[in-house]
């Protein structure tokens, strides 16, 4: 993308009580018509941070710049940003039309302009024909695509979601994610969403800038955050991985030789030095009955110990001889029970291709 | 009568309405509480000068009551006053919760404890204070009216304000902040959320605090009592006054037409507020 970003974060800090830090100088740029993602676990700060965007905290310390503007001094009812509250913060007392129609309402647009974005924007979300509806009349789903329609029908640059899907069921949950990444696909707006959910920034998001502690740990398509995780946290906060405590030592440009126990010593690809995790997924990990040959592969015995079965595939611990068992996923390719059956005990070589080995530092 | 006939089912353990102890206090406490209106209500209807034999029905008080030009101008005065007291009490009563729920300032413990004072402080002490306090101001008597009633309205909305702003702050703990941050995020002005979203959320609790006010002004007599002049008595002090020389079927009538007002003030007040209850109720 050639122009400029639509939000840049610069150096932004917020200090609560002098002490706590919410966000610790987070330096963040989103591209415009981007997806973006801000994911983490509560206190986090990827709250706080949205909150920012809107204007309803101001930044302790940096710069938060909008379509080219500084915000440090525009109150939120003048931002070129709206935003889709958690508790989608519906007007009790209005219709939907009415709903919809109180931003235009409030920068005084000629009514006849208001009627016809707010049947537009009803559209848009598939609540044409609702307008006369009153909030109690309607359940939380389409409560939220009132919300929606009356923070789209303002045409912001950006719009903000914070944690939108919350409170919805696993279902209505899944169809509006779809629904999101439609609806975002259509107006060709920024958008912003904040969720503690992996899953849901994973499959909706261009990028994810995952957040820990105030901090910003990565910024990454979800492909990125999923492959090459940048710590040993963000690998643990996305997915499952397995985890093997080692040391390793530079020996040349972007490669390391990680000692770890029962494994031994392996020349791998990576940067960390002294402390580091071995790390690699569970589904990328294979299972045989004979020592595989290939030296492109690390290969260790293990002992069956819990399996888990989820149709498409089992979850099977298997006993290393470490404090912490490895775990794969191992995809069930026949419909032959007997034959993908893991029994606890048995002994099997496990292995994966040092390729899809990582090697995290903290 | 049931309550004291044997229910054939064995009692339940949590079948308290059956006890015998219990219902005999619910019954004294409904007696206790109900017998004097209803006696005064129906001895309002007493054919006779004194107020001890049932003597035969008639409306007779009521024709007097409304001819006693007195006890009219202190009814009148009663409604006037209270109408005033409602009108600033709940506005001022609304302003206050508003303040105390919105703002963090320092001292504002302090400010909520003071303002609830006038609760807590014995009425008679207010209104020996009330009294003290115009005749030091030296507060003009003997004006036109209604202007004559101003220190008794002041004297009614410094102690009624204070239960409106209580009842319109209980209201608001509830209130969802993110209604007003997303009416800001649309582009309302802070007086345009405060009239558009908190306003309307607040309709119950102004309906229930006007309410309270209303009533805690219409039927107040200590207060008043200290600061009515000869010229400014209002209803109750008159009944008061006519109490003191017998208790005819007069007072009778009158205290019923009182009775009556509050409680159809009430239940509209009630009704209202039910009905912006219904509308409420997805507030979150």
């Amino acid at each position: 993308m050639s122009e400029a970003p639509i939000i840049q974060i610069k150096n932004v800090s917020k200090v609560y009580g002098g002490s706590v830090k919410a966000v610790d100088e987070v330096d963040l740029e989103v591209q415009r018509g981007e997806f973006f993602a801000l994911l983490g676990p509560s206190g986090c700060g990827k709250t706080t941070l949205l909150r920012m965007l809107a204007g309803f905290e101001v930044p302790t310390a940096g710069q938060v710049i909008i379509d080219g503007h500084d915000m440090a001094k525009v109150q939120p009812n003048k931002r070129p940003v709206n935003m889709v509250f958690q508790s989608y913060a519906v007007f009790p007392h209005m219709s939907v039309e009415q709903n919809v129609a109180y931003g235009l309402k409030m920068d005084r647009r000629p009514s006849g302009e208001i009627k016809k974005r707010v049947a537009e924007a009803l559209e848009l979300v598939k609540l044409g024909g609702l307008g006369k509806r009153m909030p109690d009349e309607m359940s939380g789903g389409q409560r939220q695509r009132v919300a929606l329609a009356r923070a789209l029908v303002k045409r912001p640059s950006v719009l903000l979601l914070d944690e939108p899907l919350s409170a919805l069921d696993a279902k209505l949950r899944e169809a509006m994610q779809l629904e999101l990444v439609r609806l975002q696909k259509t107006v060709g707006i920024t958008f912003v969403i904040v969720t503690h959910d992996q899953s849901e920034a994973l499959s909706m998001a261009n990028r994810i800038a995952v957040m820990n502690q105030g901090k910003v740990q990565q910024v990454a398509p979800p492909t990125g955050l999923y492959e090459t995780p940048a710590s040993r946290f963000v690998a643990d906060f996305i997915g499952k991985i397995n985890l093997i405590d080692a040391t390793a030592t530079r020996t040349g440009e972007g490669e390391v030789r990680v000692n770890a126990p029962k494994i031994g010593e392996v020349t791998l690809k990576g940067t960390a030095e002294g402390k580091v995790a071995l790390a690699v997924r569970p589904e990328k990990i294979f299972v045989a009955d004979k020592q595989p040959t290939d030296p492109g592969v690390i290969a260790i015995k293990g002992k069956v110990g819990e399996v888990a079965y989820f149709g498409s595939y089992s979850n099977v611990f298997f006993d290393i001889g470490l404090g912490q068992p490895l775990q794969a996923d191992i995809s069930n390719v026949t419909s032959d029970v007997e034959e993908f059956t893991f029994k606890a005990g048995e002994e099997y070589w496990i292995y994966w291709r040092k390729a899809d080995t990582l090697v995290l530092g903290d | 009568m049931r309550l004291f006939r044997r229910n054939p089912d064995p009692m339940g353990p949590l079948d308290y309405a059956r006890r015998f102890w219990l219902r005999a206090i619910v019954t004294l406490t409904l007696v206790f509480l109900y017998a004097p209106i209803i006696g005064l209500m129906a001895f309002s209807f007493n054919d006779s000068r004194r107020n001890v034999v049932w003597r035969g029905f008639t409306t007779d008080y009521y024709v007097r009551f409304f001819n006693n030009d007195s006890l009219m101008l202190a009814f009148g005065n009663s409604l006037t006053i209270a109408l005033m007291t409602t009108v600033v009490a709940t506005i001022l009563g609304a302003l206050t919760a508003y303040v105390l729920w919105r703002y963090r300032f320092p001292g504002k413990a302090i400010y909520e404890g003071g303002m609830a004072l006038p609760i807590v402080i014995p009425e008679i002490c207010m209104g020996v204070a009330m009294m003290v306090f115009f005749a030091r101001l030296g507060w003009p008597v003997g004006l036109p009216w209604p202007i004559n009633l101003g220190s008794i309205t002041i004297a009614h909305i410094a102690f009624a304000f204070p239960f409106a702003a209580i009842v319109i702050r209980a209201r608001l703990e509830n209130f969802n902040r993110e209604l007003a941050e997303c009416a800001r995020d649309l582009g309302a002005s802070e007086y345009r959320v405060f009239r558009d979203i908190v306003v309307p959320h607040m309709k119950p609790g102004l309906i229930a605090g006007a309410l309270l006010a209303f009533t805690l002004s219409l039927d107040d007599f200590v207060i008043t009592f200290f600061t009515a002049g000869p010229d400014t008595v209002t209803f109750p002090v008159k009944i008061y006054s006519m109490v003191r020389f017998s208790v005819t079927p007069e007072v009778n009538a009158a205290s019923t037409i009182l009775i009556l007002l509050t409680l159809v003030v009430t239940t509209i007040a009630l009704w209202l507020q039910n009905r912006n209850n219904m509308i409420g109720k997805s507030a979150h």
